[in-house]
């Protein structure tokens, strides 16, 4: 086995392009507004995923890019938390959570 | 085979040379027999749990019940696992069948997945599958994968006491990891690191003496964390049948219970760990392999005084347990956080010296705190008194003008 | 075929192959515990890329939290979790959209001249520097502030929107 090959960034940024589609894939397909909560969360992960392989990759002297992971992220928690509070308070009033449903600013 | 020296080629792998494979597959040993510490000790934590237990309550535990347990019953532990292991395995019919068999799975794995950072001794012996540099985050990382299990239990069972048990369960734990993190956080500051290995060693002055009242509030958080009385809803014997495991039998219940005392046990290391100065003590320096000897004693120590809770106290409320974190134990957190810090910033600035001087600088800011906190409950409690008699006494009035 | 070429492949169709399960999901429930299980794959590749702070959280706020949110609005709005739902939207164009999204992603990273291996070791005591740099006015304070004040908007807009009625 050989030690000194590492993985090349491409293959990382490859990796993250990847979640971002399947994420993408399923907010555009999905109905089910949990299930786009959750694709939305995927997509998120690849953006920091992104972030991370390249703060390894160039220069990690420079802490940009994890700091820029940490911003996101605590983005990302407060959104998820703030989406699913709205998801339930739909859900209370409108006893429905699927996406075409939802109309009331309708026309 | 050609003639190779097996002895030297293993040693070579441990000092960190050798073949790939070799040092990959040391490690995996390592990693297995740190795994079967928690599982050994909790065997015998069990049986003394129980007989310390029932001691405290004036009565006599397990005995002597027949041939295989033993003088003092030592192997009540062995028996009770044999009994969990030869009974069947019922599963519900609308239940979820692979989520329902993961979760107990789940729960002994976290348990002991948070042993990965723990480190036995001092750094000579190695005692330590992986010291990374943020061990002390890395407890809390994994302890917050502890909702899972109960989610998917309570859940999978579709039955609604397991259901609002784990909704309980899960709210009590998630609330509560805010001062076990307020609270972990004063040891990594006095540290300077989030290493676990760094926190043992700069511990020259035990922070349970330094900053007692943080101790306190991890002491509290810890239990409820790990579901002990009086934070034990998530089981409630006599409340909800049996809390988020009531569809489980056998093994499948076995693994809970199992995960459950491992949780404390391990709870009692991270806070020998983070408070008492885990593998230190007289000689260590000396003799390095009397590090595990102290972290165990003092581990063991902090398990006892979970079982003298245990033994002697009710069970809280839902309500009440949420109140007490919300309203007491978060803001305490924060407090005696925000107080540490400044202090010791203060006490740096002004140079004072590291050590004994430092420690009475910060027991002295922890006293002020948990005066100030006295007094405030003290307060409180008064004005509470006098507005409940306030409220009753006009009752007294309608009757004397009707009479 | 070197460890990390072997380890990453394994993460990484961990995190692929759950995150597809993810989107295809029949049953919500099952569709929470497949991201759980990308979370994770996402998290070695952290730990690969020599960041075990961001692995730790990854786990902590992601799988401990986002995850446990998730889970417990299924659980709260449980009626729609019959199987036999029509759950997908017009799969086919948004199969389209995703893929032709992914084409062009990949043609621009591969056109890039990137590094095949990092050009510096990691530095000791990155995480000190990392601290330093969050509470640093010449550094990321401002961001770091600016979070916690959102923080504290979404705590209390989610309580608000939560109450009780």
């Amino acid at each position: 086995m050989d030690l000194l090959a590492t993985v090349p960034l491409s293959w990382y940024l490859i990796l993250g392009a990847a979640l971002f589609c399947i994420g993408v894939y399923g907010v555009l397909a999905n109905r089910n507004l949990i299930v786009i909560m959750m694709a939305i969360e995927l997509m998120l992960n690849a953006v920091v995923l992104n972030l991370a392989a390249f703060a390894r990759f160039m220069e990690p002297a420079r802490i940009q890019g994890k700091a820029f992971a940490i911003v996101t992220y605590a983005t990302a928690a407060a959104e998820a938390a703030l989406g699913l509070a709205l998801i339930i308070s739909i859900w209370r009033t409108e006893n429905t959570v699927a996406v075409e449903e939802i109309d009331l600013l309708k026309g | 085979m050609a003639d190779v020296d097996v002895i030297a080629v293993l040693q070579e792998a441990i000092a960190g040379g050798g073949p790939l494979w070799l040092q990959v597959l040391l490690r995996v040993a390592g990693a297995f027999g740190m795994a079967l510490v928690p599982l050994v000790s909790v065997v015998f934590l069990i049986w003394e749990s129980r007989k310390v237990i029932a001691r405290m309550q004036d009565r006599l535990g397990p005995t002597n019940a027949g041939t295989p347990a033993g003088p003092w019953a030592i192997f009540q532990t062995v028996a009770d696992a044999i009994k969990i292991l030869t009974k069947e395995l019922i599963i519900p019919e609308g239940a979820d069948k692979v989520v329902f068999i993961i979760a107990p799975v789940l729960v002994v794995a976290v348990a002991i997945a948070m042993w990965a950072v723990i480190p036995l001794g001092p750094p000579e012996t190695g005692l330590q599958v992986v010291d990374l540099e943020i061990g002390a985050f890395y407890v809390v990382a994994i302890g917050s994968l502890a909702p899972f299990s109960m989610i998917m239990a309570g859940w999978s069972s579709r039955n609604k006491y397991a259901d609002v048990g784990a909704f309980r369960a899960v709210s009590q734990i998630i609330g509560y990891e805010i001062p076990q993190i307020m609270s972990l956080l004063v040891p990594v500051l006095l540290a300077g690191s989030m290493s676990l290995q760094e926190i043992v060693a700069s511990q020259d002055v035990a922070y349970a003496i330094s900053v007692p009242l943080v101790a306190l509030v991890y002491f509290l958080a810890m239990l409820a964390e790990v579901g002990k009385l009086p934070f034990e809803l998530a089981e409630a014997d006599s409340e909800l049948v049996a809390g988020y495991f009531t569809e489980y039998s056998g093994m499948m219940f076995g693994a809970f219970y199992l995960g459950e005392f491992i949780n404390a046990f391990t709870g009692s290391v991270v806070f020998s760990l983070l408070f008492l100065g885990g593998w230190r003590g007289p000689f260590v320096d000396v003799v390095p392999w009397l590090g595990p000897v102290y972290l165990l004693v003092k581990a063991f120590l902090v398990f006892n005084v979970m079982n003298l809770f245990w033994a002697s106290m009710p069970r809280l409320r839902i309500d009440q347990v949420l109140a007490f974190n919300w309203k007491a134990l978060v803001p305490m957190g924060l407090v005696v956080f925000l107080v540490v810090a400044l202090t010791d910033k203060l006490m740096w600035r002004a140079g004072v010296p590291e050590g004994w001087a430092r420690a009475a600088g910060l027991l002295l800011s922890n006293v002020v705190v948990g005066g100030a906190t006295a007094l405030l409950l003290v307060w409180y409690k008064r004005r509470l008194m006098r507005r409940r008699a306030a409220r009753f006494a006009p009752a007294a009035v309608p009757a004397k003008a009707e009479a | 075929m070197s460890l990390s070429v072997v380890l990453f492949l394994v993460f990484a169709v961990l995190a692929i192959g759950a995150a597809i399960r993810v989107v295809f999901c029949h049953r919500i429930f099952h569709g929470a515990m497949w991201l759980i299980v990308s979370f994770f794959g996402v998290a070695a590749i952290y730990m690969l890329l020599e960041s075990p702070f961001l692995a730790g959280i990854q786990l902590f706020i992601y799988i401990g939290g986002v995850a446990v949110l998730t889970v417990i609005a299924i659980m709260v709005t449980k009626r729609v979790m019959a199987p036999n739902q029509r759950t997908l939207n017009d799969p086919v164009s948004a199969g389209i959209v995703a893929l032709a999204l992914f084409g062009v992603m990949v043609w621009m990273i591969l056109s890039l001249p990137l590094p095949m291996a990092p050009t510096a070791p990691v530095i000791e005591g990155g995480l000190e520097l990392l601290g330093a740099a969050l509470v640093d006015p010449q550094g990321f304070l401002l961001p770091f502030e600016v979070v916690s004040v959102m923080m504290l908007v979404v705590l209390v807009a989610s309580l608000y929107l939560g109450r009780e009625r």
